[in-house]
């Protein structure tokens, strides 16, 4: 069966852009535009693994992973950043909350984001 | 050190201009005075205990001096807190500005990386979308660009106004039919009360236009999903004021006194959830005033804001 991605991201073309390179690449994708609707997506959908971005409305990126953390069923499920912010804080604090990778959009092609998504999801069987 | 170096080192009034404060917050100036002061202490005592040979004269000169000493090295230290307070200012800006221009280049970026995927087979409704976000976000980058200017203009007195006379309903009329189509996509309608004769006025049009539409993305960005926009002009006397209503988010009472300062975002819209700099009121208000009009606003949280600004009528 097809690992599940769920994708939270509030750019609708750069979720669709990225969304179909995913799906490509033999994966299914659940797409969230808010940050709130992604939280609850995590806990029905029980995604292989979250890729999401940080500024999202409703919910910011770093209050969904620790509401992620809290929840022992959750917790477990890796989470890639990929934001366009880079503060040395913002990639600490991502990292420190658990993050397996914290990617810059601007610095990743499609294809390389997807490599990542493969890495990771591999890294948890 | 070569010549150059140093006689620049020596330029302190330079120096302090460069860090934006004034002679007195500025630690190059403060610690000439401390020398100043040292010295003529060491050779004043001198005199005095070798000519009036008075202890208690001395050890008066030097309480006086210890005191003044103090203050001045209080005021160095409160000259450098504000010295890297600036600069971390400045990093904070630095991040949001990467932010809000990296937005637009990963637009870009993998906007194209998605039609390199494809290569052959690539028609027209390929790249009719593809170029129509490639060059939405062009346009947010150059008005980025332009605000941040504008803004370093203003920080060196070196903004300028070229007023011409122009009529502010053709210009809104002109405005508000780009917007619309963005409104319609969150089912918001405006309303547009003016006069039918055209309102003439006297002022930089490219400007007025920038204020005029930034009013109008705001009271977008901070509406609800659905309702009405008014926008309304009038004549009163010697300007012609401009109003816009939203029944959107309104304004936090207790923010109300920073809404025009620089980097200034209401907090009961998510830190960085909206795109922008924060920085459209502050250019807004200072253009505004440069052209002899006022701005302002009447807010209630949850129920929407108005603001309104006015420009001179054209005197022909």
């Amino acid at each position: 069966m097809a690992k599940k991605i769920l994708m939270i991201e509030d750019d609708t073309t750069l979720a669709n852009n990225l969304s179909a390179v995913i799906r490509q690449g033999g994966f299914e994708v659940f797409v969230s535009n808010d940050g709130e609707t992604g939280f609850r997506q995590a806990q029905e959908k029980r995604p292989d693994l979250i890729l999401m971005d940080l500024v999202l409305p409703k919910k910011h990126g770093f209050k969904i992973m620790e509401d992620l953390q809290k929840s022992p069923e959750l917790a477990t499920i890796p989470v890639i950043v990929l934001t366009n912010l880079e503060t040395p804080h913002d990639v600490e604090r991502a990292l420190s909350l658990g993050a397996k990778a914290y990617l810059v959009k601007a610095n990743y092609s499609l294809n390389e984001i997807l490599k990542k998504v493969k890495e990771v999801s591999d890294g948890t069987n | 050190m070569n010549t150059n170096n140093l006689s620049s080192a020596l330029n302190v009034s330079a120096r302090c201009r460069d860090l934006h404060v004034s002679l007195w917050q500025c630690p190059h100036f403060l610690f000439i005075v401390m020398g100043a002061v040292i010295s003529t202490t060491i050779l004043l005592t001198y005199v005095v205990a070798k000519f009036y040979a008075e202890p208690e004269t001395v050890v008066s000169i030097i309480f006086v001096v210890t005191v003044f000493l103090f203050v001045v090295g209080n005021a160095v230290i409160k000259a450098f807190e504000k010295v890297a307070e600036a600069s971390q200012l400045k990093s904070e800006f630095v991040a949001i500005i990467s932010h809000e221009l990296r937005n637009p280049l990963s637009s870009i970026k993998w906007q194209i990386d998605a039609l390199m995927e494809k290569k052959e087979g690539l028609t027209s409704a390929d790249f009719v979308p593809a170029m129509k976000i490639v060059n939405h976000s062009n346009e947010k980058m150059i008005g980025l660009i332009n605000d941040l200017l504008d803004i370093n203009r203003i920080e060196d007195s070196r903004f300028q106004l070229s007023p011409a006379i122009f009529s502010m309903n053709e210009l809104t009329d002109e405005i508000v039919s780009v917007y619309e189509p963005i409104a319609g996509t969150s089912n918001l309608k405006f309303i547009l009360l003016a006069p039918k004769s055209p309102l003439w006025v006297m002022a930089d049009k490219i400007k007025v236009k920038s204020v005029i539409s930034r009013f109008i993305d705001n009271a977008i960005r901070y509406s609800t999903s659905s309702g009405e926009i008014t926008i309304s002009l009038e004549d009163i006397g010697s300007h012609i004021k401009w109003s816009i209503t939203d029944q959107g988010a309104g304004i936090p009472v207790k923010e109300i006194q920073n809404i025009f300062s620089k980097f200034f975002r209401a907090s009961n819209i998510l830190k960085y959830q909206t795109e922008g700099l924060g920085v459209g009121l502050y250019l807004s208000k200072y253009i505004i005033e440069a052209t002899g009009g006022t701005v302002g606003f009447r807010s209630l949280e949850g129920h929407g804001s108005t603001f309104y600004f006015t420009v001179p009528k054209s005197k022909a």
